[in-house]
């Protein structure tokens, strides 16, 4: 009778959490995690926000991966969000979903030449953000809910550079992506 | 022949008094990095990218001081904070990490309204908006601010609302 060795029993252990491990869920809008007043607020931006990680770095796309945005345009902010691990939105309109996991849309627009901003869309149908260091919040600049961010009142990010999926949780703040 | 010489006798002290040296100096230097550590002006203005800040230099704090001292409670500002949660210019912020003087560790402004944090929370009015327009016009005239971002200020808080 074959006996599996420990090493395949591990390796199979391993496999296994690895799957579990990157199951991703849409997250809720829960503010409160993000607006603390303090180290929380302060040190997590847009970007920590729209993917929904907390690293208290103030995240910058593709800082992570070596191939941070040095110019404040749609495609090289969009390129180091991608090699940070975020993917392509499918030509579905629909970020990936299959088996218990669901990948989270995530919307880049740019104020040109001087910043970028994300959004992310919660598991309740609507947009929310985090402006920098301010409070995150459901809300666009005319004090009204987000239900689109290509019409919502953005400022002076008046680029929009598109959509992409990002990995994230139920937990606030334990999104999946490989951002600092 | 007897060659006599004295030997030299290990001490435990010896051991002690570098370390002893050692830690003065590291302590004298935290020391110094500690007082060294001044109020820091940031520039709210990002979303993304890390906001612009400066250090002030002691004629600001001073005069900082003196236009806060004057500053009426606002009783009636309803919101948690002044910086409001939007895309653009939400104000500036003063950090006062070691103490100094009498500002409070964080004091936030923003078109008319002034948030103090020291242990609590309390918001004041600055009236006509001469605060916020000499902290802006203390960050252009540092030469230290993007030309771009100094535009954008500059719109967001006009000239003449300084005191």
């Amino acid at each position: 009778m074959m006996r599996s060795s420990p090493r395949v029993i591990l390796l199979a252990f391993g496999a296994v959490i690895l799957v579990v491990g990157a199951c991703c869920h849409l997250p809720s809008y829960t503010p409160a995690f993000w607006n603390d007043g303090g180290t929380v607020q302060s040190n997590n931006n847009c970007y920590n926000y729209g993917n929904n990680k907390r690293t208290d770095t103030f995240a910058q796309p593709g800082r992570a991966s070596g191939s941070m945005a040095t110019t404040m345009q749609c495609n090289p902010v969009r390129t180091g969000a991608l090699a940070d691990g975020l993917t392509a939105l499918p030509a579905s309109g629909n970020c990936p979903s299959s088996s218990g996991s669901e990948e989270c849309k995530v919307a880049l627009v740019i104020w040109p030449n001087f910043d970028y901003h994300w959004y992310r869309l919660d598991s309740n149908g609507m947009w929310s953000h985090k402006p920098g260091s301010t409070q995150a919040t459901n809300r666009d600049n005319s004090d009204i809910t987000i239900s689109n961010p290509e019409t919502a009142n953005r400022g002076p990010y008046t680029n929009f550079c598109g959509y992409l999926c990002s990995c994230s949780s139920s937990t606030e703040g334990a999104g999946k992506e490989n951002i600092n | 022949m007897n060659t006599s010489h004295r030997k030299v006798r290990f001490h435990p002290m010896w051991l002690v008094l570098p370390l002893l040296a050692t830690g003065l100096f590291g302590w004298s230097e935290a020391s110094a990095q500690a007082g060294e550590e001044g109020v820091q002006l940031t520039v709210l203005i990002y979303s993304g990218r890390p906001n612009p800040t400066m250090q002030l230099d002691q004629g600001a704090v001073a005069r900082l001081e003196e236009m806060l001292a004057a500053s009426p409670a606002n009783a009636d500002f309803d919101a948690d904070t002044v910086v409001p949660s939007i895309l653009g210019y939400t104000g500036l912020l003063i950090e006062n990490p070691s103490g100094r003087g009498k500002l409070p560790p964080r004091l936030m402004v923003y078109k008319g309204n002034l948030e103090s944090q020291n242990g609590g929370t309390r918001f004041l009015s600055d009236e006509n908006g001469s605060l916020e327009g000499f902290l802006v016009e203390t960050a252009l005239a540092s030469g230290q601010l993007d030309a771009d971002v100094a535009k954008v200020l500059r719109s967001e808080v006009p000239a003449g609302s300084t005191d």
